[in-house]
């Protein structure tokens, strides 16, 4: 230990007091994590508390204990934990082994975060309140960076002498603190002596806090004793199970063992008495008697020193278990209770414990296989309310009663379940209508009807478009581009649909579902709404929307009947019976008479009815199973199956009285409902009003045919919602385009049709798309499977115009003639307006040629002889006038090959006439890269571009901003520095040219050159004159060349000059200019 | 699918059948038809031309304009009698569309789809073609131009493109490439096939706009601009080379391109460079007038100085 403390660096305080007439405590500084085993050893104050634990853990930076369990609850070991927020926060905290009710607390926190020991005091307490029998060192704060202080307040203290000391030894002691009795007063102001030494000593206040101010110390140790002068002894007291007992505590033990304990400078124990038996004691520090044989009752045991004072503890002996809880019903109602009572499972249990004096821990309710279903804690009170348990299965439970002295008793009750059956009749005889108005269930039916879908932001858009029928059909179209369908159907309460964009309308905004539930009389029931955020829609994009309501009737339909049960008739109010008015129409229809839908409302609802009510159903029957009808609770807000399950479903053959069973836990409405009837989508069948005929496998009708659309929809478990709309869509163009919904019969054009139609039932169910393909023709129609020789004229149409073959067009033909590859595909198709297309079937341009290896080709192409063809001319304005074109030239070899675009002008000589001035020819050349853009051509060119005036191969002109040439290093080889010899060479060179003034020569048809005084004059050079790096091909000089000619020959003669000037100057200098 | 809708005026409603018909109504033949004919052949409708009838067939319009008619000297026209063997009709200022093709190739596609091809007097034979080039973004949009040479074969159509008119996203947007080889950077590009820019233009005279009217911002360079020029050319340091051969990304030897004398990118001054790591002859030209100045200026000074 000594070692340790020398080694200390961070502040470690550690102070335990102990209800033992003698306190100390210490201060160590250990690393965190050595912190438990330090504790092991060195807090031998605990030894003599073996009830005692030692935990450590943590407090928050605002003092509040993390109260977690402990990890190892024997004695002395330490409870380590991290911090939630500061992980070298500390606490050290013993408490009593009996339980985890903090009783007697001594903790020290320690931190070695900025060298602050937070609380850092050893404060001592009961559950009760501080106790005189220790000493308490409350909120003490050390500060070791900051200000080298002791902040502590006392409230409370008797004779201890404290010595400070502080880090690092050498220093010791800086202050030397004897506080004696009557020092710590009550307003926690502590007087002190205090001696420093080389420093001084006198006496002095502090409210609240030590402030020895040293000069940097790193630590602080505490020490000190408490005096016992003047205290009262202390006691334990021992039962006869060697459990302690404490002070208020009880036992279930008749024997007793007190032990009277005095401090160490006490005057000794006198005499120790329980209740009136007082026994006389030696006078020692310790004595100990034993009382056996005793009565269950309130007892105090007293201890008295030989000075007078005294310790008295009270406690209870019970040795008799507590009586068997009753159990009752909370509404008190006069049902039997104790063990053996029987409860129906509507009704909840709850009860009172007898009175017992040692009082009551637990009351548990414990189901047959020994789980404990409930447990309820108390306090030791006299007697406990326990429950209500509600909503219990069926079956046995003990109710257990446990004392504080650990003696049970246990009630058993049994739990009931209620059950009811439930008659469904049919109108067949047999059924009970004489039982009518003696009993009911509700049947809620609602469904939900969707109103509206709009924007958010603004309602307006396309409210109009999208309104729904007022049957608000679960899966509708509304013609206006927008399928909506019901994405689930079994939930009760919850319903999505399906938004689907089938319109070319786009760029929505957000969007909002407006749900309504109404009834057939048009009476809301309730709204919601359901927002999407979609914007950008596309054709056939989709929103999800989940609409939320209490009751979406369309998802159950009610065939009310009665109900029977076998509890007592007594249980069951009928308040009313009223005739369904709310049901749908659809439903009555299908399911129920008139007249026979009844509600029933009832307050405690126990199931007990046989009335019988009258249902119609759809020949089939119904299925009689559980799948089929089942059973529903209203709770008010809606129907769920929670808390009941149907049991049975059975059909009396004699009878044809449908009998349901269900079983239920607590009380309320119930209703039995068909429920997924109706999974089968409608089926539609497309018939024509008016002549037709099948021809070669296609179907023709006439012109005065109509579209007669009829849908059914199969039963299935003998029922089947009713349709919702027929739709249907003639030619559609994309999958998106919009049905129509079917209101009457469809009149038809000429012509072949696609018709697609489907129909759709309440319940969303919608049939699968079908499409009919058909022509309708005009009057009965010619037929001729053979093939047709028509030496003479074939007419298509009213009149010809002296063809062969003419069909003229009509202007309900979007084609007038179509031929068809053997797929069907369109080879050559002429539309209704004049346009052609080769390789589609709709033309967009007067000739539309579809995509091939080679879209168009064009044969007019010349040899190199005359060059009289044109292979495209451009006419203007619907003739043949001033028309551009189009030639090619074709040969063997490279340079025989054309193409010429010429445009026209005047001199063509007519307006008639094709284009005579060549503009342009793109040729292939036998030099350069082989081919060459030949501008206004005349000649052979021989280079890539070649720019003539119509007369002089290359004689024409460039006009340009810039010329570039390219000059990167990357596109170049053969790089070789030109040296000054050859700049001397260019000068001289460039000296030498010998410009010359001129005309260029034209070129004549026969290919000659000739004089043209018309040609301009110009200026430059002869090619043959030249020197030789300037010389291009084919005559030419090159541009380029000469500037680089120019440029050396300029750097000769900068040369040149500078030296001239060096050596004139040199001259002048020797005055020899 | 919708066939066309038929009203038939029959001459003959049963095989070999002279005599006039009609039918009111539709009429659907399921076997071919042989008009003006009783020569069966494998066509489905085989409308034989006589010379006593001018159109052999014709698909009218309501007013019977033919909209498609084939005149008994096999010519075709569309809207129009023929004057030509494709005649098709239009009409200007009217956003008509006269003949459209649909076999564009999408960029880098290899698809080699021709739009127009034009053979060889009647046949196929050494076909030059136009093709379409398409792309989303701005450049590499073109219209290519294609003749034939012998390297094709003179069954298939050309492979040599002459030239392009081919969008880029430098310049003003637009091109002329000739004898295209890489992305051009000017506004008209002459290549060779092999190398960008390294073809050769032919022409007795280059001219540059220069009209004090098309100018603006006109400053008269003074001493300090010409003695700057003088420098320049001073420093000029001319080389000897060739132009290499486009291979892959970069360029290799090419000894039969001739060899050349000029300046190297990398080192001239920054005034003298142009885009597409070019060097502007006409920046050259004005840099080298300027300097003849500055020396016919020096070498007169001196002149003075010696005397006569």
């Amino acid at each position: 230990m000594g070692l340790r403390w020398k080694l200390a660096v961070t502040a470690l305080f550690i102070s335990l007091v102990q209800f033992r007439p003698e306190a100390g405590y210490a201060q160590f500084n250990y690393p965190n994590t050595e912190l438990g085993n330090v504790l092991l050893r060195e807090l031998d104050y605990l030894q003599g508390c073996p009830a005692c634990r030692v935990y450590l853990g943590h407090v928050g930076l605002l003092g509040d204990w993390n109260g977690s369990d402990p990890q190892n609850p024997d004695n002395y070991d330490v409870y380590q934990q991290q911090s939630r927020t500061d992980t070298t926060n500390w606490v050290i905290k013993y408490l009593e082994a009996t339980n985890n009710t903090l009783k007697r607390t001594s903790f020290t926190t320690f931190t070695t975060h900025n060298n602050i020991v937070y609380d850092g005091a050893p404060h001592h307490s009961y559950s009760g309140g501080w106790t005189p029998d220790g000493f308490f060192w409350h909120a003490a704060k050390f500060d070791i960076s900051q200000r080298d202080q002791i902040v502590t307040t006392a409230s409370s203290l008797v004779g201890i002498n404290i010595t400070f000391f502080s880090f690092p030894f050498t220093k010791l002691p800086v202050a030397n603190m004897f506080i004696d009795t009557g020092s710590f007063r009550c307003d926690g102001i502590v007087e002190y002596i205090y001696e420093q030494a080389g420093v001084g000593s006198g006496r002095g206040l502090y409210p609240f806090y030590l402030e020895p101010v040293i000069a940097s110390p790193s630590g602080y140790a505490v020490d000190g004793t408490v005096s016992e002068t003047g205290r009262a002894p202390s006691m334990t007291i021992i039962d006869g199970n060697s459990n302690p007992v404490n002070n208020g505590g009880a036992t279930n033990s008749n024997s007793i063992t007190i032990t009277g304990i005095e401090e160490a400078n006490g005057s000794g124990v006198a005499q120790i008495s329980l209740n009136s038996d007082v026994r006389t004691e030696s006078g020692g520090l310790t004595a100990t008697e034993n009382f056996t044989g005793l009565a269950d009752g309130q007892y105090t045991a007293t201890v008295v020193d030989s000075a007078g004072n005294s310790t008295s503890n009270a406690f209870i002996i019970a040795t008799e278990p507590p009586s068997a809880p009753t159990a009752n019903d909370p509404e008190g109602n006069s049902l039997p209770s104790g063990s053996g009572t029987s409860f129906p499972s509507t009704r909840c249990v709850m009860g009172e414990t007898p009175p017992t004096p040692a009082g009551y821990e637990t009351v548990e309710l414990i189901d047959s296989s020994g789980t404990v279903v409930n447990s309820q804690s108390f306090d030791c009170t006299e007697t406990a309310e326990y429950g209500p348990y509600c909503n219990l299965s069926s079956g046995t439970y003990k109710l257990k009663a446990t004392s504080c002295v650990d003696l049970s008793s246990f009630t058993t009750i049994t739990i009931t379940s209620a059950s009811a059956k439930i008659e469904v009749c049919g109108d067949q005889s047999g059924c009970r209508s004489d039982l009518l108005g003696t009993g009911s269930l509700k049947g809620r039916v609602m469904r939900l009807t969707l109103k509206t879908l709009y924007t958010t932001g603004n309602p307006n858009d396309i409210r109009d478009r999208l309104m729904f029928d007022a049957l608000g059909a679960p899966f509708y179209e509304s013609g206006g581009g927008f399928i909506f369908v019901r994405l689930s159907t079994t939930t009760p309460t919850s319903t999505s649909y399906s938004v689907i964009n089938s319109t070319s309308y786009a760029a929505w905004s957000d969007l909002r579902l407006h749900a309504e539930i109404v009834d057939s009389s048009g009476v809301v029931h309730g709204s919601t709404d359901a927002d999407a955020v979609y914007a950008g829609w596309t054709y056939g994009q989709s929103t999800t929307f989940q609409v939320n309501v209490a009751q979406n009737g369309a998802e159950y339909v009610t065939s009310i009947t009665s109900v029977t049960t076998t509890a007592p008739i007594s249980y069951i109010t009928i308040m009313q019976i009223i005739a369904c008015s709310f049901l749908p129409k659809f439903f009555r229809d299908h399911l129920l008479p008139s007249g026979s839908c009844y509600d029933l409302s009832a307050s405690d609802f126990v199931l007990t009815s046989t009335a019988t009510l009258n249902v119609t159903f759809a020949p089939g029957g119904v299925n009689v199973d559980t799948a089929t009808l089942q059973a529903f609770r209203f709770d008010g807000v809606e129907w769920s199956s929670a808390g009941v399950t149907t049991e049975g479903v059975s059909k009396d053959t004699t009878t044809s009285v449908i009998t349901a069973t269900a079983a239920y836990t607590r009380s309320g409405e119930y209703g039995f409902f068909f429920v997924g009837v109706d999974t089968i989508a409608p089926t539609t069948t497309a018939a024509f009003q008016g002549a037709s005929f099948i021809f070669d496998g296609a179907l023709f009708v006439s012109t005065d045919a109509f579209i007669v659309l009829s849908t059914t929809d199969a039963l299935v478990n003998g029922y089947s919602v009713p349709v919702t709309s027929v739709t249907y869509r003639l030619d559609p163009l994309t999958p998106y385009d919009p049905f129509i919904i079917y209101t009457a019969s469809v009149p038809l054009a000429l012509g072949t049709h696609v018709l697609e139609y489907r129909s759709l039932d309440y319940f969303g169910n919608i049939e699968a798309i079908k499409t009919a393909t058909f022509t309708v023709t005009a009057g009965t129609g010619f037929r001729n499977t053979s093939s047709q020789r028509i030496p003479g004229t074939l007419l298509n149409g009213f009149m010809g115009a002296g063809a062969e073959f003419e069909a003229v067009s009509r202007a309900e033909n979007s084609l007038t003639l179509l031929i068809s590859s053997a797929n069907r595909q369109g080879v050559i198709a002429v539309d209704n307006i004049g346009e052609v297309g080769v390789g589609l079937r709709v033309p967009q341009a007067n000739l539309d040629v579809g995509i091939s290896t080679i879209g168009l080709q064009l044969r007019s192409g010349n040899s190199t002889a005359t060059v009289s063809s044109a292979q495209i001319a451009f006419g203007y304005n619907g003739d043949s006038s001033y028309r551009h074109f189009m030639r090619t030239e074709h040969s063997t070899s490279t340079d025989g090959n054309k193409m010429d675009f010429l445009v026209w002008n005047p001199s063509a000589g007519s307006t008639a006439t094709l284009a005579s001035m060549s503009v342009l020819s793109l040729q292939g050349i036998k030099v350069a890269s082989g081919g060459s853009l030949h501008v206004r051509p005349a000649g052979e060119p021989d280079a890539e571009v070649e720019v003539s005036n119509g007369s002089s191969t290359g004689g024409g002109t460039i006009q340009y901003g810039q010329l570039l040439t390219p000059s990167s290093r990357r596109f170049k080889t053969d790089i070789v520095r030109l040296t000054e010899q050859d700049d001397a060479l260019a000068l001289s060179e460039v000296a030498e040219l010998r410009h010359v003034r001129f005309r260029y020569k034209s070129l004549q048809k026969d290919g000659r050159l000739a004089d043209d005084a018309r040609q301009p004059l110009r200026t430059g050079l002869i090619y043959e004159e030249v020197p030789r790096f300037l010389q291009g091909s084919d005559g030419t000089i090159s541009s380029i060349e000469r500037l680089v000619e120019v440029e050396s020959a300029l750097k000769a003669a900068m040369s040149r000059l500078e030296r001239l000037q060096k050596r004139y100057a040199e001259l002048k200098a020797r005055r020899r200019p | 699918m919708r066939p066309a809708r038929a009203l038939l005026l029959l001459a003959a409603l049963a095989s070999g059948a002279y005599a006039q018909t009609s039918v009111v109504g539709d009429a659907w033949i399921v076997g071919p038809v042989l008009i003006g004919t009783t020569t069966a052949s494998r066509s489905r409708v085989n409308v034989a031309a006589s010379s006593g009838t001018l159109t052999p067939f014709q698909i009218s319009g309501v007013d019977l304009t033919p909209f498609l008619r084939v005149g008994n000297d096999g010519k075709v026209g569309l809207s129009t009698y023929s004057a030509a063997n494709l005649d098709v009709n239009g009409s200007g200022d009217s956003a008509n569309v006269a003949l459209q093709v649909h076999s564009g190739n999408l960029y880098q596609s290899a698809s080699g789809r021709a739009q127009i091809a034009f053979g060889q007097d009647g046949t196929t034979n050494r076909r030059h073609h136009i093709d379409s080039v398409h792309v989303d973004s701005t450049a590499h949009n073109s219209l290519d131009v294609l003749i034939w040479s012998p390297d094709a074969g003179a069954a298939n159509v050309a492979t040599m493109t002459v030239v392009s008119l081919v969008t880029i996203s430098t310049a003003s947007g637009a091109t002329v490439h000739v004898r295209p080889a890489g992305d051009p950077v000017a506004e008209l590009t002459v290549s060779d096939g092999g190398g960008l820019g390294l073809g050769t233009v032919h022409a007795a005279a280059q001219v540059t706009p220069s009209s004090r009217d098309w100018k603006s911002d006109i400053s008269y360079l003074g001493e300090r601009d010409a003695a700057a020029a003088f420098d320049r050319v001073r420093g000029l340091r001319h080389v000897s080379f060739r132009y290499g051969r486009r291979k892959g990304g970069g360029f290799v030897r090419d000894t039969r391109a001739p060899l050349r004398r000029g300046l190297m990118y990398e080192e001239v001054p920054e005034i003298l460079r142009g885009p597409g790591e070019s060097v502007n002859a006409t920046q050259r030209l004005v840099d080298a007038e300027m300097a003849f100045g500055v020396l016919a200026r020096r070498l007169e000074a001196i002149r003075k100085e010696v005397g006569p």
